[in-house]
């Protein structure tokens, strides 16, 4: 993520799935942080979720 | 380090030609090896880039006469159309030449006045020899430069001779001359083209099918507006986030993302049922969209989907020499010179023998037309060509030419029996208190395909690492009589030599990880795989379907195939060795006129890619 342009992308679409009950993305950090639960989306959707975004995610 | 390319030719007519080229490049420095494919017309490659570069090949083709391509795509099409049309438009001009001059030579209308019947014939005659048959003088020339000759010299000497000969006659004030000759041979050579080219593109035909599987645009998706557009799909990055609808065809290869679909695979996987898609599954380019809509993202783009690897590989599988071909080949490169030679020698004979000089240069002219190295040159690449793309139209893809030749031969398949005869029952295999034989299902078809392998006079030995009572289980479950339990990977090569040694030829089929030892050892290899498997690699042919039927299709495509192109040679040889001496007037009371022959030798060559053509309608 290189700006706040790319933040907004990434919070856009996780905010769209179900389960995410908050997120916030930083560039200048390289993070994302989110309330989720993890009964209804995985871990992995997640990363899938941001990849769809161009971006690459570790847990 | 070595790079292979594919590279269109544009110019060849005859097995001279691609003979030509391909010793052309051969002698290039820095071209470690070359196969040359006239019906495919393309040029496959393998050069050292850092000793010789595309352009240096382009320019060594050029210099032989020919023209090498080395900015494909889209451009290549276009000049072979054009170059097609350009052929039709020369024949049909070409017959109303050869009309013409058979109204007034033989119409009878000049009777009382022969010269003026012979001058106008010469007129059209020489009319004929420009517009239509120039190519042939162009080409014999190049050809003579470079001290080689091919099928247009052959053309242009009988019918260059015909038109000089006929002139003297008519200035000579001769009745009779022999411009319907020039122009008859002028229509048959082109018709047989014609003809020859129209089928020649029939045996790409499977080809441009998996070509014409790729859609030209693609739905991409802007997550920033969630807007869609239409994009080309060379524009299309990995990354990408792509829609596509009901009824579409997946542009490139990435993983399903969201939606609800199902889709065709039988041109990848030759599976003949639409599959069930979820999220997180892979998409293949060029399936199709059969029941709803998905989202997709884009992993593999151009060239790097399964599909142009599949593409590539049936191109290069095509243009690939089966070790018959080589023979053949040696053969067309001395043929015209050796016709040539039986031509003057006819002459010769004849003047000696006291005949007039008339009948010595008809004979000698109809030596050189009657002989047609196009059909020994199209005999075996047409056969392969067509059987190949056959293959790969049943989710069998072949890699070369050589294992299609092998695979009839064969009598004696090994097989691998986990993953090749039988699936393993995954969610079961842990707990250990099962018999053996509840850990795996055997595949549907396996017993049935093995059934018919034997029925063809195939014998079949499985291999497995399991004990021995559970192998025998198995074996008789699939229906075979020999096996083997509690191999290495090892001992699967020795059984494979072994037999060899005995004398049998070995089909070698697993799935590619262990078996790869003795799949490299055996005559041929196949690999069962679902297409995306990196199988394709290891084995010179790989199944698609994961279904051991195929294993069938591909042995009888193989009969089939070498069949057909045996009867090719057979065919090809008998005409040329029975027309030739007929031609020279070795029987006394047969008489071949120059134009007889031209018909001849169209008809001999047109009727071999027709034969190899026969093969997409078996079954």
């Amino acid at each position: 993520m290189k700006c706040p342009h790319c933040e907004a992308r990434v919070e856009k679409q996780l905010g769209r799935l179900e389960g995410v009950a908050s997120v916030k993305a930083s560039h200048e950090n390289a993070c994302v942080e989110l309330d989720y639960d993890p009964a209804v989306l995985s871990a992995d959707e997640i990363v899938e979720t941001i990849a769809d975004c161009g971006f690459e995610a570790s847990l | 380090m070595t790079e292979s390319r594919i590279f269109p030719v544009l110019g060849m007519m005859c097995a001279a030609c691609s003979a030509n080229v391909e010793r052309k490049l051969r002698k290039t420095p820095g071209v470690v090896d070359v196969s040359v494919s006239l019906p495919g017309r393309t040029a496959s490659v393998e050069y050292d880039p850092s000793v010789v570069t595309p352009e240096d090949l382009r320019r060594e083709v050029a210099a032989a006469g020919y023209q090498l391509v080395i900015d494909g795509g889209a451009g290549v099409e276009d000049v072979q159309r054009r170059a097609f049309v350009d052929l039709r438009r020369r024949t049909l001009l070409s017959w109303v030449f050869a009309a013409l001059v058979m109204l007034f030579s033989m119409g009878g209308l000049f009777r009382d006045r022969p010269f003026v019947g012979n001058l106008l014939c010469l007129l059209l005659a020489a009319a004929c020899i420009v517009f239509c048959g120039r190519t042939f003088f162009v080409t014999a020339l190049q050809q003579a430069k470079h001290r080689s000759a091919n099928m247009d010299t052959l053309v242009a000497l009988s019918t260059g001779i015909s038109f000089l000969f006929s002139l003297w006659l008519t200035f000579s004030g001769s009745a009779h001359t022999w411009f319907d000759s020039v122009t008859m041979i002028t229509s048959f050579v082109l018709t047989g083209r014609l003809l020859e080219e129209k089928a020649k593109n029939g045996t790409a035909a499977s080809i441009r099918a998996l070509m014409d599987l790729q859609p030209k645009t693609a739905h991409l998706i802007n997550l920033d507006d969630d807007t869609v557009s239409e994009v080309p799909i060379a524009l299309l990055q990995p990354r990408d986030m792509l829609e596509v609808r009901s009824g579409e065809a997946i542009p490139v290869d990435g993983v399903m993302r969201g939606g609800n679909a199902a889709v065709d695979e039988s041109m990848i996987t030759g599976e003949p049922v639409a599959v069930p898609k979820a999220k997180g599954d892979r998409l293949l380019a060029g399936t199709i969209v059969k029941e709803g809509s998905l989202r997709m993202r884009a992993q593999q783009v151009g060239s790097d989907t399964v599909l142009s690897g599949i593409i590539r590989m049936v191109q290069k599988a095509q243009g690939s020499k089966a070790p018959v071909q080589r023979l053949v080949d040696r053969v067309a490169l001395v043929f015209v010179p050796a016709v040539l030679g039986i031509s003057v020698l006819t002459f010769c004979a004849w003047m000696l023998a006291g005949a007039e000089l008339q009948h010595a240069l008809v004979c000698a002219v109809s030596v050189l037309v009657i002989a047609c190295p196009c059909a020994l040159g199209l005999a075996t690449p047409t056969a392969l060509m067509v059987g190949i793309g056959c293959a790969a139209e049943r989710g069998i893809l072949v890699k070369d030419a050589t294992a299609l030749e092998q695979l009839h031969k064969v009598d004696t398949l090994v097989t691998d029996k986990t993953g090749t005869l039988t699936i393993p029952n995954l969610e079961i295999k842990a707990s250990d208190d099962l018999a053996f034989e509840q850990r795996e299902t055997l595949k549907p078809n396996a017993a049935e395909a093995i059934r018919r392998l034997r029925a063809s006079g195939i014998d079949v030995w499985m291999m497995s690492g399991d004990r021995d009572d559970a192998a025998a289980y198995w074996a008789a479950r699939a229906g075979i009589e020999h096996y083997r339990s509690r191999v290495m990977p090892q001992d699967k090569e020795d059984l494979v030599r072994r037999l060899q040694s005995e004398g049998h030829t070995v089909a070698m089929i697993g799935d590619g990880v262990n078996d790869a030892q003795a799949l490299a050892s055996a005559d041929v290899s196949i690999a069962i795989g679902r297409g995306t498997d990196v199988a394709m690699e290891v084995a010179q042919v790989t199944l698609m379907r994961d279904d051991l039927l195929a294993l069938n299709d591909a042995v009888g495509l193989s009969r089939r195939t070498v069949r057909t192109l045996r009867g090719n040679l057979f065919w090809a040889f008998i005409y040329n060795v029975v027309c030739i001496p007929l031609a020279a007037g070795v029987v006394p009371s047969v008489h071949i006129s120059p134009m007889t022959a031209a018909a001849l030798m169209a008809f001999s060559s047109v009727s071999v890619v027709l034969n190899s053509l026969r093969l997409r309608r078996s079954k």
